[in-house]
Order: C-alpha cells, then sequence, then structure tokens
C-alpha cells in the first residue's frame, strides 16, 4: 500500500495548497540554514550563458558572467560618468582620433601582460568578420585601432562619434587575453578581472574563484557561483531556503515579502530599460497624428505603474530614463484625459469602433501590459486585436510596413542616448529598429549632430529638443521605466549593483557573519 | 528476430532523414529572423548592415536546400555543427544534458509503472466497487494536475517548509526526487488506466472463462494468462510515455532547473538556434525510435503469435 | 430493457455524464450566469480572494474570476474536445489500415508516423502554430496533428495482435472484404482503448492548449482558456492560490467526467457485453 500512499500524499498536497494556499512559514528558520563560513557566494541567475566568449555571443545571461571575467575599457559608476577600468585616462585627439592610456602592471589570468596589443586584438577581433560576433555592429564606427607604444592606443572612427567611450563601456567590448584566445574562449575564459573561471556545468552552473593577481587587490570573496533558475519562483524558494545567496528576478507582487523576510533585503531601482508602445506613422489610421495623440491620452499610465507593476516601474517621460548620458530633461508625461482623447478621435474622423492590431512578444510584463492597452483602448472605442508571439516573429512581424501598434522593452546599455535614439528614429534606420517608420530630416541632423558632438551639455539639449519633437510627432510613446530589482541574504554586504545584472560589481563584496 | 532489429535499426535511418528535413524545412516556413532572434532584446539597435553582414556570416542567406544539404553532409561525418550562440558543438551539449533527462525519466517512469500497473490490476480486478472509483478518481487527479503547479507544491512543501530535500537544481540524486515524482504523477493515472482497461478486456475473453472453467485459481488466471495478453497496450503507453518524456519535459525542467534536454530544446527554439534544434530534435528521435524498437519486439516477446519475419 | 438502463446502470458513468452536461451547460449559460463582463479590469481590486462579491476572487487585473471561468470552460472544452477527436479519428484510420495491411504499407506508414511522433510534442506545435500564425484555432489543429501518431500506434498495436485471431481468419476465409473487417470486426475491438486513450487525452488537449496559450501561441488576450489561467497564475503563487485553484478543478472536473463517461460509454459499446 505503499503506492496508494503516495498517492494519497499527493491529495493531501493538493488539499494543503487550497485551504493553506501552500503559503511558507515566514521568518523563523527562514534562510539561516547553512551559512558557509568560507567566502562563497550563489547567484540565482534566470538564463543560462551559451559561451563564456565575450565577443561570441550578445545576451545578457552571457555577459552576467563575463563581466565577472572579463574587463573592458572603461566602465559605467552607478552615478553614471565614465569611470576608468582597464584604461586610465582618455581625450580625443580631433573627431575622429581617440587616445586611450592603459593601465600598467596588469596581467590575463593566464600570466600573459596586458598591453596595447591586447586591446587592439580584442577589438579587432570583436569586428572581425571571421568572428562572427553578434555584437560586432556596438564596434562598427571604428575604422582602425592603432597601438602607439606598450600602454597606449589610438581608436580612429569613420566619422566623428561622441558616445565611442560609452560604446568601449558595453560588456561586448571586454579585453580578452591573445594567447588565451587562439584556444577556446568559450570554453576557457581568460580576462584580466576579479575573478577567475574554474568550472563549468552547461545548463546547471558556472563557477568562479577570486583572482589573486587583480589589480584592484584580490576580491573577498574566494567562490562565485553562479546557478541558472530559469523560474523565478524557484529563485525565491532558494533564496529562502538560504541555497542561494541573491536573486536576480523578483515578480511585483513579491517585492514587499522579500523586503521584509528578516534574514533577507531587497533593493529596486532605476536602470536602463524603457518600455515602450510604437505606431507605424506609414499606414493605416495610425498614419493620423490625432489618432495617435488620443491615444497617448487615453492610457493611464500612473496606473499602470502603480498598480500593475505594483511600483517596479516609474511612469516615463522620454525615451530612455534619466540615469542615461543626455537623457531629455525637464518634460512632462503626456496626461491621462479620457475626454481630450475621444474629441481627438472625433477630430480624427475615424470611425468607431476602430480595428487596430497590437503585436507584442511574450514574457510576463509585455504580455500583461498589452492586456491593460487593449481594456483601456476599449474605452474610447478602439478594439485592439492583440498578437503574443515569440521574439523572432515579433520582430519579423513589426518590420511589414502594414504593422499596427507594438508594444516593445528597450536596454540602453551603454547609457547613452545615442544607442536609443539612433536606432528609433533615424531615417536610415528603417530596416532596422526605426519600426515606427518615422522620418524627419530636422531629426535626423540634430541626432547626428548629437552623435559627432562630445560635449554632454550639448547633446543633452540636443536630444531634449528631439523629444520635444517626439511628444508632437509621437512615433512612439514611452509608457515606463521598469526598475531593476534584485533581492539578497543580508549576509552578502558589499555589492554594488549600478544598473543591471550585467554589471554588477562584487570587487568590495563578501561574506559576513 | 534479429535480422527483424537490425531492419528496424537501418530504417532509422531514413526516419532520421525524415526528421532533419522537416525541421529544417519548418524552421524555413515559419516567420520570424533567425539573426533578430539571435540577437534578442538586446541586440536592438543593430544597424541593418550589420544584420546582413552577420546572416551572411553564418550562412544564413544561402537558399535552404543548401543549407540542409551541407548539414546533413557534415551529419554523416558526425560533425553536427555549433551552436548559433556562442559556437559551442552541438554533439557534446546535447548529450549532456540528455544524461540528466534519462536519469529523470527512468526514475520517473519506474516509479509510474511501480504504481501504475498494480493499481490498474487492482482496479480492474476490484472493478465497480468503492476501490476501482477510489483509484479512478486519484488517478485522474494526477493526470489533471498541470505540473507545474504540482512541483511549486512540492518544493514548498519538501524544500522550504520540511527541508527534506534540496529546492531544485541537479547536483545529487536527491535534487532528482521531486521532479521524478512530478512527472510520475502525471504517468501513473495513465499507466493505471491503460492497465485497467486492457486487463478488463482480456478478463472477458474465452481463454480466460476457459482457464477458469478449468479450475485454475483466480490469481494464476490474472497474473499468469490475463495480465500477461494485456501488456501489450500498456507497453505501447508506456513506450510512448517513455520516448517523449525523454525529449524532456520542459516545465518540470524549468520548475526545478534541471539542465535536461527539454530546457535546451525550447531555449534553442525561442531563440532560433538552429544547430542546437536540428542536435536536440535528431537526438530525441533517435533515441525515440530505439526505444520503440524495444517495445516492438517486446510484442512478440509478450505474445507469441506476433511473429516478425 | 431500454438502452439508456443499460447505460444507466453504471453509476459512475451517470455521474461523469452530469458533471460534463453541467460543465457545457455552464460554459453556454456564461453570458446569463456571470456576474461580471469577463474581460472588465478593475485595477483597484486586483489579486482579491474570493469573497461574496467576487466568488472566485478576482485576478491580475481584478477581473472577476468566476465570470473567467464560465467563459473560459467555452474555449476549453472546444480546445479538449475538438483536437481530440480530429486527432483520433485520423490517427485510427491510419492505425487501422497499416496494422490490417502489414507488410510495406505497415512499414512505411509507420515510419512516417515515427518522423511525426519523434519530433517533440512542443516544436512540433511551436512549428504548426508559426506557420498557421497564432490563434486558438492552430492551436487546436497542432494538437490533433501532435497526437496522430500515437492513436495510430495504439490501434496498430491491438489490430496486430488481433489479426491473426479466429474470428479475423473466419471471416476473411468467408470472404468478407478488407473494409467489413476493418470496420465491422477490428474497429470495435480496438473501440475501448481507444476510448479510454481519447478520454484521458481530452485534459492533455486541454493542458497542451494551455502549454501554447502560454508561450503566447493559443489563445490571446482577452480571451483565456483555463490552462492559459492556469499557466499565468504561476507568478502569483503561491499568495493568489485562488488563480490556480479554481481553473484548475475545473480543468480537473472535466477531465474526471469525460473519463467516467468513457468509461460508461465502454462498456456500454463493448460487443461481448451487449445482450448481458
Amino acid at each position: 500500500m505503499r503506492k496508494f500512499g503516495a498517492l494519497l500524499l499527493t491529495l493531501a498536497l493538493f488539499a494543503l495548497s487550497a485551504c493553506g494556499g501552500g503559503k511558507a512559514p515566514q521568518g523563523g528558520d527562514g534562510g539561516q540554514q547553512g551559512p558557509s563560513s568560507e567566502q562563497k557566494v550563489v547567484i540565482a541567475v534566470s538564463g543560462e550563458p551559451t559561451t563564456l566568449d565575450p565577443h561570441k555571443s550578445f545576451s545578457g545571461n552571457v555577459f552576467g558572467v563575463t563581466n565577472q571575467i572579463y574587463e573592458s575599457l572603461l566602465a559605467r559608476s552607478p552615478d553614471g560618468s565614465l569611470v576608468p577600468r582597464l584604461a586610465t585616462e582618455y581625450r580625443a585627439l580631433d573627431p575622429t582620433t581617440w587616445e586611450f592610456k592603459l593601465r600598467e602592471g596588469v596581467k590575463f589570468h593566464d600570466g600573459t601582460p596586458f598591453d596595447a596589443q591586447a586591446v587592439k586584438f580584442s577589438l579587432d577581433r570583436l569586428r572581425d568578420p571571421a568572428t562572427k560576433a553578434p555584437g560586432a555592429y556596438v564596434v562598427s564606427m571604428i575604422k582602425e585601432v592603432q597601438v602607439v607604444d606598450d600602454y597606449t592606443v589610438r581608436i580612429i572612427t569613420d566619422k566623428p562619434f561622441g558616445p565611442l567611450p560609452a560604446h568601449l563601456a558595453h560588456p561586448v567590448t571586454a579585453i580578452v587575453s591573445p594567447a588565451a584566445a587562439q584556444k577556446d574562449l568559450g570554453k576557457e575564459p581568460v580576462g584580466t578581472g576579479p575573478f577567475k573561471f574554474q568550472e563549468w556545468k552547461p545548463g546547471e552552473s558556472v563557477t568562479l574563484v577570486a583572482n589573486p593577481d587583480y589589480w584592484g587587490g584580490k576580491p573577498k570573496i574566494e567562490t562565485l557561483v553562479m546557478r541558472v533558475i530559469p523560474e523565478a519562483g524557484t529563485q525565491i524558494v532558494e533564496l529562502k531556503a538560504g541555497t542561494v545567496d541573491l536573486i536576480t528576478s523578483i515578480p511585483p507582487e513579491r517585492f514587499d515579502e522579500l523586503a521584509t523576510d528578516p534574514p533577507l533585503t531587497a533593493t529596486r531601482f532605476l536602470g536602463w530599460g524603457t518600455v515602450y508602445l510604437g505606431f507605424n506613422m506609414k499606414a493605416g489610421p495610425l498614419s493620423n497624428p490625432k489618432v495617435r495623440q488620443a491615444i497617448a491620452h487615453a492610457l493611464n499610465r500612473k496606473a499602470m505603474v502603480e498598480t500593475l507593476r505594483q511600483g517596479m516601474a516609474q511612469e516615463a517621460t522620454a525615451m530612455v530614463p534619466p540615469r542615461v548620458a543626455g537623457a531629455p530633461q525637464g518634460l512632462q508625461p503626456v496626461p491621462y484625459d479620457l475626454d481630450k482623447a475621444r474629441q481627438l478621435l472625433q477630430e480624427a474622423g475615424v470611425t468607431l469602433p476602430l480595428k487596430l492590431k497590437l503585436h507584442t512578444y511574450d514574457n510576463a510584463e509585455t504580455r500583461q501590459i498589452a492586456g491593460a492597452i487593449q481594456a483601456q483602448l476599449k474605452e474610447i472605442g478602439i478594439d485592439v486585436e492583440v498578437s503574443v508571439t515569440d521574439f523572432g516573429t515579433f520582430d519579423q512581424d513589426t518590420r511589414q510596413p502594414d504593422h499596427g501598434l507594438f508594444l516593445s522593452q528597450w536596454g540602453t546599455v551603454t547609457m547613452d542616448a545615442d544607442y536609443a535614439y539612433w536606432a528609433w528614429l533615424h531615417s536610415s534606420q528603417h530596416e532596422a529598429d526605426n519600426r515606427a517608420f518615422y522620418r524627419s530630416p530636422q531629426v535626423d541632423q540634430w541626432l547626428e549632430e548629437a552623435r559627432a558632438a562630445t560635449d554632454l551639455e550639448a547633446r543633452t539639449r540636443l536630444y531634449t529638443q528631439i523629444e520635444q519633437q517626439l511628444q508632437q510627432d509621437l512615433p512612439y510613446l514611452p509608457l515606463y521605466y521598469p526598475l531593476t530589482a534584485y533581492a539578497k541574504n543580508r549576509r552578502l554586504q558589499g555589492e554594488v549593483y549600478p544598473f543591471a545584472f550585467i554589471n554588477l560589481d562584487l570587487r568590495q563584496a563578501e561574506i559576513v557573519k | 528476430m534479429l535480422r527483424y532489429a537490425l531492419r528496424r535499426v537501418l530504417l532509422l535511418i531514413p526516419v532520421l532523414l525524415g526528421v532533419t528535413l522537416v525541421v529544417f524545412l519548418i524552421f524555413h516556413l515559419t516567420p520570424g529572423d533567425t539573426v533578430r532572434a539571435l540577437l534578442g532584446e538586446m541586440g536592438q539597435g543593430a544597424s541593418p548592415e550589420a544584420v546582413a553582414a552577420l546572416r551572411h556570416q553564418l550562412g544564413l542567406d544561402r537558399p535552404w536546400y543548401v543549407q540542409y544539404g551541407e548539414f546533413v553532409f557534415r551529419a554523416v561525418r558526425g560533425d553536427f555543427g555549433v551552436s548559433f550562440r556562442g559556437e559551442r558543438p552541438v554533439l557534446p551539449q546535447v548529450l549532456e544534458r540528455f544524461q540528466v533527462t534519462l536519469q529523470v525519466t527512468a526514475a520517473s517512469l519506474t516509479l509510474a509503472a511501480l504504481c501504475g500497473i498494480p493499481l490498474g490490476v487492482l482496479a480492474a480486478v476490484r472493478r465497480h466497487t468503492w476501490i476501482d472509483y477510489l483509484l479512478t478518481v486519484l488517478a485522474l487527479l494526477g493526470v489533471s494536475m498541470p505540473s507545474f503547479w504540482f512541483g511549486i507544491l512540492l518544493m514548498h512543501l519538501f524544500a522550504l517548509r520540511l527541508r527534506w530535500l534540496p529546492p531544485s537544481g541537479a547536483e545529487s540524486w536527491r535534487h532528482l526526487i521531486l521532479p521524478s515524482v512530478t512527472i510520475a504523477a502525471a504517468s501513473i493515472a495513465f499507466i493505471a488506466r491503460m492497465t485497467r482497461s486492457a486487463l478488463i478486456e482480456e478478463l472477458q475473453e474465452d481463454y480466460v472463462r476457459t482457464a477458469r472453467a478449468k479450475g485454475l485459481r483466480e490469481r494464476t488466471v490474472i497474473f499468469r494468462h490475463a495480465l500477461r495478453n494485456a501488456f501489450i497496450p500498456v507497453l505501447t503507453t508506456l513506450g510512448l510515455q517513455f520516448g517523449s518524456l525523454l525529449s524532456g519535459a520542459v516545465i518540470v525542467e524549468t520548475v526545478f532547473s534541471l539542465p535536461g534536454l527539454g530546457r535546451l530544446a525550447a531555449e534553442a527554439i525561442k531563440a532560433r538556434d538552429l544547430p542546437v534544434i536540428q542536435g536536440a530534435v535528431l537526438w530525441a528521435a533517435l533515441v525515440f525510435g530505439i526505444v520503440n524498437l524495444i517495445v516492438d519486439l517486446g510484442y512478440a516477446a509478450l505474445d507469441p503469435r506476433i511473429r516478425y519475419e | 430493457m431500454s438502452e439508456w438502463k443499460r447505460f444507466a446502470r453504471n453509476r459512475l458513468a451517470v455521474t461523469g455524464l452530469v458533471v460534463f452536461a453541467a460543465l457545457v451547460l455552464l460554459a453556454v449559460l456564461a453570458p446569463a450566469i456571470a456576474p461580471y463582463d469577463p474581460d472588465q479590469q478593475n485595477w483597484q481590486e486586483r489579486l482579491q480572494p474570493p469573497s461574496r462579491a467576487h466568488l472566485f476572487g478576482t485576478d491580475e487585473y481584478g477581473r472577476d474570476l468566476f465570470s473567467r471561468v464560465l467563459y473560459g470552460g467555452r474555449v476549453s472544452l472546444m480546445a479538449g474536445v475538438v483536437p481530440v477527436a480530429g486527432g483520433a479519428a485520423a490517427g485510427t484510420l491510419l492505425g487501422l489500415v497499416a496494422g490490417y495491411l502489414g507488410g510495406r504499407w505497415d512499414t512505411w506508414l509507420m515510419r512516417i508516423l515515427d518522423i511525426l511522433l519523434a519530433i517533440p510534442t512542443i516544436f512540433l506545435a511551436l512549428a504548426i502554430v508559426g506557420t498557421l500564425g497564432p490563434g486558438l484555432g492552430s492551436a487546436m489543429i497542432a494538437v490533433a496533428v501532435v497526437s496522430i501518431p500515437s492513436y495510430a500506434r495504439m490501434v496498430r498495436g491491438q489490430v496486430l495482435s488481433l489479426r491473426e485471431r479466429d474470428f479475423v481468419t473466419a471471416s476473411v476465409a468467408a470472404g468478407a472484404g478488407p473494409a467489413r473487417i476493418l470496420f465491422r470486426h477490428l474497429l470495435p475491438h480496438v473501440l475501448s482503448p481507444l476510448l479510454v486513450q481519447s478520454t484521458l487525452s481530452i485534459g492533455f488537449a486541454i493542458l497542451t492548449t494551455a502549454g501554447l496559450s502560454f508561450m503566447g501561441l493559443g489563445t490571446q488576450p482577452p480571451t483565456s482558456d483555463w490552462g492559459e489561467m492556469l499557466a499565468s497564475a504561476r507568478q502569483y503563487l503561491p499568495e493568489a492560490w485562488w488563480l490556480a485553484v479554481f481553473p484548475g478543478l475545473f480543468v480537473m472536473l472535466s477531465v474526471l467526467s469525460v473519463n467516467l463517461l468513457g468509461d460508461g460509454l465502454r462498456d456500454y459499446l463493448d460487443p461481448r457485453t451487449r445482450g448481458r
């Protein structure tokens, strides 16, 4: 009857879920099991790295790991400024020539020295078509990398390109050991970073150990394990069970529960992301600016942020969040005003109910927001048909000249406004990410000016002008900036989590008892 | 028998070729841009020129039959290519992942068969009594319970509340208990129901009546005669279950963070990573074919009337 | 004895029939019974536990879950029954033909089905939905196609063992044509395992459609089937248990009832228990 017992257990569990809601015990022994005396940190990551070679992939899952092993010339500090990493200083010699002084006495994990040759090798490797690097476009403006002496390189761009330093802080521009690159960096990564590679169990975990010769001093954490835990609910159970120290994905509804659990702490802050609605300006009823404005007025973004996203987002006023360099300033969001929206629709002379199609791709957040938009637009007589697909299909669908609305997410990973605005708005990008098919000679000119300029204030002014123009033209409606959130066990201290998991800095972190 | 088995193995070759062709065709017929999917959410911002260049570098700008021809040509020599996402060779990835899936599948189906067949026999023998009804209802609970839900419940109970078992991962055999039980819950019902109905069927056959009339003990009648024949549909069910589970229970692997074949395939499909999809599907198909062959040979072993010449 | 009385002797089967009929009725009458518009969002009331105002609580948009479960039944019951019927019919035909004809026909049919069967369900479904475009119709076709090989294999397995039995060889000797043998003699014998598998598959179909919905390939917002409700409840578990429990309960009730019904039908249709 042992088997019978198993079935009874099944039934009992089912009853448990129905009555008790399967609620986990709060506090008490939660999370205090097995605190290691050793300096070992386990981090839960949502997706698996498919390689440990930063040039061979373009995904956050890969960069989250490679950024601990490798370093770029520059880095973004939490205050948004660019700070030296493998470069100590840099300056523009002329609009297309940049000179970088490199840090001396740095060694790769394989013992070979870091120098100008390594920088040239890495950037050339990233740009070389034979590498098949998906992220090569990040450095596509580079024409040549010149070695001046052992610790000086010059980078020459084909056109004046102000955001170049920002691009050289992107994790894809990691500097790799030329010697190790002759073998397979994907399996045996060798960089200059604070942690060295130890073991990779594909699909399961990557284990790193402290680099004793790190130029910034040996990290206190001895062992760093990145465990792949795809399900957010599972990450939370692991964190509460004390088997994981830090988790990177938190559903908004669970945030408070984690923030108030005594052994744990949860933090959230503005990152680099934007959730936005795009309009097809070329075809159909959306080519009428009044229809686009009506839609903008009909969406209650404040309620979306506060209620649906549980405060895990901030209402957007521009296409990039304010932490991004060059982000427009002093703008007001389009107010929620149903009467105005209805009036605009009437002025536009469209027959109601107006039928529109909204494309989005499948993740819990975009699906939820698509449903909310659908319900809100119904209020003003717009029937939205939602199409949720995988990202590849979404991408294809929204490139069709007759698509309607689309809902998408964007990360301004270089933390420079050019990265987003150029791709979204420049008329040369219709085949790429300008899926609103926006075309404005004026905005094109401002974008080119901002790209050529190096002075941040001047660039900020230009992007502010652009955004003001956008509020009239409305090719896109930025909805909100999702917050970056993470939760950790309090025994982990000293971590710096600037914008996203990708640039988590554990150099000063440690386990305290 | 041996010749039959050999022929079947040879017949697998066209099946596998067919599978790869279907995968290839599907991949090229379905909408969605591979290069863009590869760049993903984070790669928005790549210029049209960069996308075109990458497409060319990956060889995706050639006609599909050229790509297919190249794939077959290489595969025959044991080269299954490298992943689009990071150039890791496909074959070792698939084999690594398959180990985990195989462990979980074997554990869960053994559990399911050990529970399901006796339960089915019990229900058939005690047909239309409260035991039969209770078993029917319990079995159906197992089937209709969504696996992620049951999995989450198990995890909360045994990993968080009781702390008997680790929540997720694949580090030790203890990590595999909860996922195996989760998968077994659905299979038990399937197997029990199939056993019950097949056995009831057999119990009405003439030879059973004859056996009973001869005065054989009921136990002998059931276990020596009826159950033996009833095993044919049960075996088919088991084989099918085993085969399909080997391609990975994506949801269970996701909930319990298991690096199994299902998750590998699902992630590859999402990213349109053709070489990995191709490798995973091909492997799943091969294993499936072998399992089916074993099932078919099992028929002959169980029922002497079935002969394979 | 009337046919109905013979069927009604099996009390569990009658229970199944009643429950299933009730579920269908609830789905059909949803517009009359549902207290709220199932798509009406009210964010201020989101994720409320069951109460007098909201019998089953509210979901992540503050929609009334009871109303949504009623309306979701329309989708789920259809998604459970239609693909199973289609898949079973096609699969049975192929299985009968393959098993009866044997030889080369059997070999090739089975190999082609092996190709289908060997491709993991989710990939095949994804591909079909990808080609036809997302939506409930595509999801149902996908689930039907995916299930064809398993019916065919099962039926073929049965036919293989029946083919050599006396009643078949006797009717062949008596000059019966293949159609007659297939449909008059073999089909009734495979009917009972077929019914068992079909009824069990209704649950599978509902859950597979749910899986597709969850990947954004089945029902599209604001429509939900029970499975999609269950799947999207996942991120609110364990706190908002009602989001998973009520749709889950309805899935379970429908699976349970069709199974009990299938059992009853099985006895009823079985030629050997007929005149008894």
